[in-house]
């Protein structure tokens, strides 16, 4: 059955100048849904090329299924692959576009005949079977990119960002009936994608990778609450940052000294006595009162900008000390701020994540390209 | 003071912009295309005369024809073996180069165009000395098979060029696609990669063949006593038999028409078998071994068939440059020290060759990027597509038969301007790389965003401001390509040059006339050539891959 094992896996270009792949461990479980998350050139696309065959890597071993993938070409891994531009050969039709897997593969002619209507009864496009790639639209294309790669059987599909190409309401329909017909034929999905909100709503797991490294692996909401990095945290979701450190550790947390003499209380206390620290904290989980208050964890500033967007209302606030922080709330339950009006940011004690900080400085670890 | 501003805002002006496409057009008409194809009035008007010399002759009876079809016939046997061992070679090759990571590969890359930019002339002598004489191999005398061979050797960078570019224009995930899909190696290329990229091979195929079909320079120095058709053109133009002459010309010139058409027609509709496939044989097919086989075959053929003999003149220069036995048999005593001087006649002659191709390059520059313009830009509808393909005419006429045709028109014969000697050298090389210089020029504009120029109009800028400022300094290497490549090709033309050159000489007609009166001087006159054009084609690789 084919779980996906990679074992110290890297993967250099150009004379090793550029490293692609840097030392990747992971484990994909049979029939799972799985993601790879990370901003362009982070090396995902690599990843799954590797994986496939289409590449080899310079060190480290691939098992699909437990058994050992070195040298073994492509035609020979039984997997699918589902390309970002769609790849249906041109100059064949939809129907012999789904059916050149199975032909290729020399199955008896009733067998290709039925998997080929199957395949395209599957993805909704039997009736379009006559038709070429350029008569058909992205969407179309897209199902018949799929149909085509599950077409041979394969246990393994691999998706390089298949819904990027596409319009983003179709791509919205697409992503949901990729996963359901995974899921109904039983596959295993590899999934690389840039979107954060696409591998959150589809995958079971997520690996986030960053500069040809992974950095966390976990389910879509452990990434969320528990980000393990200040760039998981950027690029899971939303996040504000805040630096200064660790003045006082506790029973019950730690006090922390940001910049411009304010302080918050939390509840972690993960980081010793002096250290030098980054704050992270969802907007969501911050709230607004008017004024100034005079109470633990109110952080005084004022309303810069208040941006409508639909179902929340987004908040722009600069706090005394300079730093700039983004509050969201429902907009239906929203008290109307305006821009100058002075406010308290109330920082909660739980749910704020406490990093150390990064060597090479905030800017350059959140920096997604 | 002349206000530069005021001055492009008149050039811009509807009235200008028609004047200036009046004049390409009017160029391109009376200087490129008719005198090319100028043949057919002269043998409508003067079938008589035609008919008197070709067919019934009172003593020779039909034997000019019969002779004529001698010529046509091997010229087309050579062409076509030539066109196949350059498929059979040079697709392998191109693969090669446009897919596989090996070492090398750039080495290889720029050596493939070797041939390209040796003379064809000096190409000829070349793979003589290696085949023909005691210094190379001496195994073929002159005649069919070294032809052969030497067609090949200058054909092959076409097919190889041409079929790289197809291959590296098909998208490579087209090919992941069917490789994670099952197929194997072959059955890929097979079924997916050779369809794709089919139309440009035959494209290559047919152009490989016409010029195969039309060589003239290289050809003289190996034939012997064998005639191709082109050949059949210059002797009897310089027997003065000038009905013969027109008519075996027009023939070629239908014949490379119709070649032409073909390629635009053909290579839509020849189609490979996909739907079929044989999965045991083509996954033997396209393991390790039969690829390396495969591999080092065409490789071995293009080194030892190809490029060795393409350069034999230098080692053949550099041994008998002057042997000490016998200094007056070296070639620094043939050139430099005999008492008939060559090196006065081969300095004459480089003045004269660059003079020409300086001429026919400048002139080629204004005007074709005039007429790439019109192409390009004007919405003529159908006008720009013929236009388009009327600028590859002068491109499959064969070059002998070109120099003809041009010298008719031109000549005491038609409009009695222009005698033959250097002015009608220059005009007969405008004619035959105009289509270079158009075709880069094309597709350097073709390649650019037209909203850049959009862009400077709606900032404020006239036409032609927007097309001096944001263009051309966009285009600019491709004009130097473009430039690079029509002065190549004049420096190494002979069959046309042959015809009109009068008094005059150019160091390909010297190397001609070398080949036989003296090897020594020929080999010499060879690698000078040989240097110049190489030189200038590494250059024009440089320029064009910088991009």
């Amino acid at each position: 059955m084919p779980d996906v094992r990679l074992v110290n896996v890297t993967r250099t270009f150009e004379g090793g100048r550029i490293v692609a792949v840097d030392h990747v461990n992971l484990h994909v479980r049979d029939k799972e849904y799985f993601c790879i998350l990370g901003p362009s050139g982070c090396g995902k696309t690599t990843l799954l090329r590797l994986i496939a065959g289409i590449l080899e890597p310079d060190e480290g071993e691939i098992y699909i299924g437990g058994k050992l993938m070195r040298g073994v070409p492509p035609e020979d891994r039984d997997v699918g692959f589902v390309f970002q531009t769609f790849a249906l050969f041109p100059h064949m039709t939809a129907w012999e576009n789904v059916t050149y897997g199975p032909r290729v593969r020399g199955w008896p002619e009733e067998q290709i005949e039925r998997v080929g209507r199957e395949m395209l009864e599957l993805v909704g496009l039997y009736e379009r079977a006559d038709a070429y790639p350029s008569e058909l639209s992205g969407g179309m294309m897209q199902r018949v990119g799929l149909a085509r790669a599950l077409a041979t059987g394969a246990s393994l599909l691999l998706l390089d960002e298949p819904l990027s190409a596409l319009d983003a309401k179709i791509a919205f329909e697409l992503r949901y009936e990729i996963r359901r017909l995974v899921k109904a034929l039983g596959r295993t999905a590899i999934h690389v994608t840039h979107d954060q909100a696409e591998a959150m709503a589809i995958a079971d797991r997520i690996a986030v990778m960053r500069k040809g490294r992974i950095l966390q692996v976990g389910t879509p909401e452990e990434l969320y609450m528990r980000p393990k990095s200040i760039f998981v945290a950027h690029f899971v979701g939303e996040a504000n940052f805040l630096e200064g450190f660790v003045e006082k550790v506790g029973e019950e947390g730690s006090l922390i000294r940001l910049r411009g003499d304010l302080a918050i209380q939390v509840a972690d206390k993960s980081q010793p006595l002096g250290a030098k620290v980054v704050v992270g904290v969802r907007p969501e989980v911050l709230s607004l009162e008017p004024g100034h208050l005079d109470r633990e964890n109110a952080l005084h500033g004022t309303v810069e900008r208040v941006m409508f967007e639909g179902v929340i209302t987004r908040y722009e606030v600069r706090l005394v000390n300079e730093d700039q922080v983004v509050i969201t709330a429902p907009s239906m339950m929203a008290r109307p701020f305006r821009p100058g009006d002075a406010v308290s940011v109330l920082m909660p004690h739980a749910k704020v994540f406490v990093f150390p900080y990064p060597e090479r400085g905030l800017k350059e670890e959140l920096a997604v390209e | 003071m002349l206000d530069l501003r005021r001055v492009e805002r008149l050039l811009s002006k509807r009235a200008c912009r028609l004047v200036g496409d009046a004049i390409a057009l009017a160029f391109f008409a009376l200087v490129v295309l008719l005198p090319t194809v100028f043949l057919f009035a002269y043998v409508a008007l003067r079938w008589d005369e035609v008919r008197y010399f070709v067919f019934e002759n009172p003593v020779a009876g039909d034997m000019r024809w019969r002779r004529m079809l001698r010529a046509m016939g091997l010229s087309f046997e050579i062409a076509a073996l030539a066109t196949f061992i350059d498929l059979v070679v040079g697709i392998p090759v191109a693969l090669l180069l446009a897919r596989y990571e090996v070492r090398g590969k750039r080495v290889l890359d720029s050596l493939v165009d070797l041939p390209l930019g040796v003379p064809s002339a000096a190409l000829g002598f070349s793979l003589f000395l290696f085949w023909g004489t005691s210094d190379g191999l001496n195994l073929l005398t002159r005649g069919f098979w070294l032809i052969t061979l030497t067609h090949v050797a200058f054909t092959l960078p076409y097919i190889v060029r041409s079929s790289v570019g197809v291959i590296q224009g098909v998208d490579i995930t087209y090919e992941h696609a069917s490789r994670t899909l099952g197929a194997p190696s072959f059955t890929t290329f097979r079924t997916i990669t050779a369809p794709l990229s089919k139309a440009g091979i035959v494209a290559g195929a047919i152009l490989a063949f016409t010029r195969s079909l039309g060589e003239t320079g290289a050809t003289m120095v190996v034939a012997g006593i064998a005639e191709t058709a082109p050949l059949a053109v210059v002797s009897m133009h310089q027997r003065r038999l000038v009905g013969p002459a027109a008519f075996l010309s027009m023939i070629l010139v239908l014949v490379a028409l119709g070649m032409l058409a073909a390629i635009r027609l053909l290579a839509e509709k020849v189609g490979l078998p996909i739907s079929k496939v044989w999965p045991e044989a083509e996954r033997k097919l396209s393991g390790r071994k039969p690829r390396l086989v495969r591999d080092a075959l065409s490789l071995s053929f293009l080194a030892f068939f190809v490029l060795l003999p393409s350069c034999f003149s230098l080692p053949y220069t550099i041994r008998w440059w002057s042997p000490p036995a016998r200094p007056e048999r070296g070639v620094f005593y043939q050139v430099f020290l005999a008492p008939d001087e060559k090196w006065r006649a081969l300095l004459a002659a480089t003045m004269t060759s660059l003079e020409v191709a300086a001429l026919a390059t400048g002139i080629n520059l204004v005007f074709g990027l005039a007429m790439a313009v019109i192409i390009v830009r004007r919405n003529w509808g159908r006008v720009c597509s013929l236009l388009d393909a009327l600028a590859d005419v002068p491109l499959v006429v064969p070059t002998a038969a070109l120099g003809f045709s041009v010298y008719l028109f031109w000549g005491p014969r038609g409009l009695g301007l222009v005698n033959t000697g250097f002015w009608l050298i220059v005009l007969t090389h405008v004619a035959f790389t105009y289509p270079y210089a158009v075709r880069t020029m094309v597709a350097a504009l073709r390649g650019l965003d037209p909203s850049l120029e959009h862009a400077a109009r709606t900032l404020g800028a006239p036409p032609f401001t927007a097309f001096r400022t944001v263009v051309l300094p966009l285009v600019s290497r491709g004009l130097l390509a473009s430039a690079i490549l029509a002065f190549t090709r004049s420096l190494s033309e002979t069959g046309a040059t042959m015809v009109v050159m009068g008094t005059a000489r150019t160091v390909p007609i010297l190397v001609v006339v070398w080949s036989e009166a003296s090897r020594q001087a020929a080999a010499f006159a060879s690698v000078m050539l040989m240097a110049v054009c190489y030189g200038l084609l590494l250059a024009l690789r440089y320029i064009t891959e910088r991009r």
